[in-house]
């Protein structure tokens, strides 16, 4: 074989990632040799970039309307590149399903609204063991003006003790209005 | 430099676009990694587009580029794969000064276009595997139903047919490549 055509099978499994140690050192030993084999391994390079880029170019060129095939997951032999380029839209969308059901979990804990309404029933004091008798304040933009609770106006009995009067028929005031 | 040179001279990104298959070629050379050839360049350019001025006008351009695609290429290198590189530091240094502007590369391309297409079906998805897609070789095997070591045999036998098939294409002005080969 003669040594171009050698140079020429070596610098294949070079750039095919083929080659083994025993071609390596051949590889070096013809490259050290003379400037006529440097600048055919260059050249084949060279050619290894252009050949990429006609590649490239012909794909482009024919407007392919099917992407091409997804990048496999690759085995224990195979460059860990490409299977790292392969797991990341896999990995985008487990990130994505986990901000989601965290912010959605997070949402139903610490909802300000929640915490509005616990606030008022903890501030409300209460009788008899029992839950609050106020009302329960609503933000007038968040409910319907016909759902909104209202206060009775309050009165003092003989005693001067609180009380509601039930004989007094005030108009009832909505919450807002206090 | 007089103002007749600066109206004529090229900017450093269309000197790096010129000499951009010699510095791939040489990124690939030290990375023996098409992929990682283009990961050096890509930060060959991004060095050029952050600090253009840095840049040496005129025939300084190129060692200036190749010295800075040398030590890219060693950064990719290690930090792709533990060894380093292939070939010895001493054999790739020795190789920089055989990477040179190609003043024909876009008429390679298009005689290299047109051969793909002349190429059997079968050869042409192998090569569209390796080259295009950037697939393993286990899974150009798998695909085209052959072994691994099937496809590397028909990867270099079609790497081979594709650039006698270029040089029927080129003009005669390709002659200093075609005594090469």
């Amino acid at each position: 074989m003669r040594s171009t055509d050698r140079l020429e099978e070596l610098a294949a499994s070079y750039v095919l990632g083929t080659i083994d140690a025993e071609e390596v050192r051949e590889l070096e030993e013809l490259l050290a040799a003379d400037d006529s084999a440097r600048e055919f391994f260059a050249e084949f390079c060279m050619d290894e970039i252009l050949l990429q880029n006609a590649m490239t170019r012909g794909a482009e060129k024919r407007l392919e309307l099917v992407p091409p095939a997804p990048r496999p997951s690759t085995g224990p032999a195979d460059s860990g590149r490409a299977g790292a380029r392969s797991a990341a839209p896999l990995v985008r969308a487990a990130a994505l399903l986990l901000t989601f059901v965290t912010g959605w979990g997070l949402s139903s804990v610490f909802s300000p609204a929640d915490l509005l309404r616990r606030d008022v029933r903890e501030l409300a004091p209460v009788a008899n063991g029992s839950r609050p008798s106020l009302p329960i304040y609503y933000p007038p933009a968040a409910t319907p003006a016909a759902a909104r609770p209202v206060v009775y106006p309050l009165d003092f009995d003989e005693s001067g003790t609180l009380s509601t009067n039930p004989f007094l028929q005030f108009q009832p005031m909505e919450s807002t209005d206090l | 430099m007089t103002l007749r040179d600066h109206l004529t001279a090229e900017s450093p990104v269309a000197v790096l676009t010129r000499l951009q298959t010699a510095l791939q070629g040489y990124a690939l050379a030290i990375t023996a990694d098409h992929q990682l050839a283009e990961d050096t360049y890509q930060e060959v350019a991004a060095v050029v587009s952050s600090n253009p001025e840095s840049v040496p006008a005129g025939p300084g351009a190129l060692p200036w580029l190749r010295e800075v695609t040398r030590r890219k290429a060693l950064e990719v290198s290690r930090r792709a794969r533990r060894g380093g590189t292939v070939l010895s530091l001493e054999v790739l240094e020795e190789l920089g000064s055989s990477f040179r502007a190609r003043e024909d590369s876009s008429l390679r391309v298009e005689a290299l276009t047109r051969c793909v297409e002349e190429l059997a079906p079968q050869h042409r998805e192998i090569l569209h595997g390796r080259y295009r897609d950037n697939l393993p070789a286990a899974e150009i095997a798998a695909r085209a139903g052959r072994s691994v070591q099937g496809v590397y045999a028909v990867l270099k036998r079609v790497r081979g047919a594709l650039l006698r098939c270029m040089r029927t294409h080129l003009p005669p002005a390709g002659g200093q490549w075609n005594e090469v080969m």
